[in-house]
């Protein structure tokens, strides 16, 4: 392109601004008018930039309460003195369940973003499996505070299977000949998250009980009913077989002490013409009894 | 007869007299159970924790004994191994970490399942009859792609990925583009007047 063609565009163009520039300052109220201006800024609300990228193990302890820790980080465009540190929160949540909430506290400052440190405490009961958490935030902007929350974050709980009862079963006095003699219950507490029937059966695995004095002599583990005591053993219990499980329909329920508790109840349908000894089921006998869950 | 009867009855109750109560707290947590199964890849090998407790509540309905548990792999031998042994001492309160190794065979195909099936147990010492306890730990362990199979947690925190500003994109994008015009036109100017020398 000539010279010439350039040097008459480059005209022609400052001739369109200069025009423009007094067209648009011209008139009763020009645009170009010294005028004040006023600008606000409104607040920005914080944001949850970080959370956990996988899913957070849960390890339950039973009978306790666990504390879980968990961090994320939030940026404010406005500083991160503008977060309001007392608002922070994670919440684990489960279909069903109780919402665990956890406050949190300041790990880390970094221009203009914080990063929290949550602790949720987790009760021994509360639900194996997946649960959602879920992050939250507000700036101290007034009178609405920005805020902020993310719940694409999840922890996995693991199934805690954990139960107390007394070992020693109480026979009682029994008499040869006696059919039908309900033994004392074995009360068993449930410190875990794991339901009987609902995750799994109780079983009982009894052996045939050894004289002491005179091992010839043994009780059959046969004779043995066991189930759960809120009905009547003597006449609904399974039948125990030696050396081997068997399902007793107990139902242990999960949940805070006081609704976390099953009862097995043991009977002796008949109980055998045999010679007057203790009869035992012991480790040193080489056939305890077992509880499986 | 009523007598021999009598006999077998106080002698029962003797028993029964010097028998010691024991309420026993073992308890086992699995991160992986019947209904979460372990998702792995051809190849994959790796460690899984449960841990082994003896009332860490030590609350006053736990009597105050310390626990022997012995542990054993009952199912999933071809694919796992307990490395932490198979002996654990626990004193009253305190809890331990049984260690599985799984290793999975390079060779194995998609959808694969294993079961593995691990026993927890203790029986208390003692006369009379006893009972003791036994969990067993069980969950399948499934074969899948590497993809799907998710990390183990590890308490960092991973960015989300920051919001782009489109916008704010544009305009810069346009600004860049005047810039390069205006400078191509001087440069056209400049040179125009060089070739007039």
């Amino acid at each position: 392109m000539k010279r010439g063609y350039w040097i008459l565009i480059i005209v022609i163009v400052l001739a369109i601004i200069i025009g423009g520039y007094f067209w648009l300052s011209s008139g009763e109220e020009p645009l170009f008018a010294p005028s004040d201006v006023k600008v606000r800024i409104r607040n920005a609300p914080p944001r949850i930039t970080d959370v956990p990228a996988v899913p957070v193990a849960v390890s339950l302890t039973p009978g306790t309460t666990t504390d879980v820790l968990v961090q994320f980080t939030v940026r404010d465009p406005n500083g991160a003195d503008d977060l309001n540190d007392a608002a922070a929160s994670a919440t684990f949540s489960k279909l069903g369940e109780v919402d665990r909430v956890g406050g949190c506290v300041i790990n880390l400052v970094a221009g203009k973003s914080k990063t929290y440190d949550c602790t949720v405490s987790m009760q021994y009961y509360d639900a194996a499996g997946a649960w959602t958490i879920t992050f939250y935030i507000e700036d101290l902007a007034t009178p609405t505070p920005g805020s902020d929350s993310d719940n694409s974050a999840t922890a996995n709980v693991g199934q805690l299977k954990a139960i107390l009862y007394n070992t020693n079963i109480n026979l009682g006095i029994i008499t040869p000949s006696d059919v039908n003699v309900p033994l004392a219950d074995v009360v068993i507490t449930n410190e875990g998250n794991f339901v009987v029937p609902t995750d799994g059966t109780l079983n009982v695995l009894a052996r045939n009980l050894v004289g002491v004095t005179t091992p010839a002599e043994s009780i059959l583990a046969s004779v043995f009913l066991a189930g759960d005591s809120s009905g009547d053993v003597c006449t609904l219990g399974s039948a125990l077989i030696d050396n081997s499980n068997v399902n007793t329909n107990v139902a242990i329920p999960r949940g805070a002490a006081g609704s976390n508790v099953g009862s097995l109840g043991f009977c002796i349908s008949l109980v055998p013409e045999v010679s007057a000894q203790d009869y035992e089921a012991t480790v040193a006998g080489g056939n305890p009894w077992l509880i499986e869950i | 007869m009523v007598n021999r009867n009598l006999k077998i009855g106080l002698l029962v109750f003797a028993v029964l007299l010097v028998n010691t109560s024991f309420v026993f707290a073992l308890a086992v947590n699995s991160p992986y159970y019947n209904s979460n199964p372990l998702k792995v890849y051809a190849g994959q090998e790796k460690e899984i924790v449960f841990d082994i407790y003896n009332c860490p509540s030590m609350s006053d309905s736990c009597d105050k004994e310390d626990i022997v548990a012995t542990v054993t792999l009952e199912e999933g031998n071809e694919i796992a191994e307990i490395t932490s042994g198979s002996e654990y001492n626990l004193d009253f309160g305190s809890s331990g970490k049984i260690r599985m190794g799984v290793s999975i065979p390079s060779d194995a195909a998609m959808n694969d399942k294993y079961l593995i099936r691990m026993a927890v147990q203790s029986i208390p010492e003692g006369a009379g009859v006893r009972m003791g306890i036994k969990y067993n730990v069980e969950f399948p362990v499934v074969v899948t792609d590497a993809a799907n199979v998710p990390d183990d947690y590890v308490p960092n925190t991973v960015s989300k990925g920051e919001k782009t500003n489109y916008m704010l994109l544009i305009v810069i994008l346009v600004f860049v583009i005047l810039i390069l015009i205006i400078v191509l036109a001087i440069y056209k100017i400049i040179s125009g007047k060089d070739k007039f020398k």
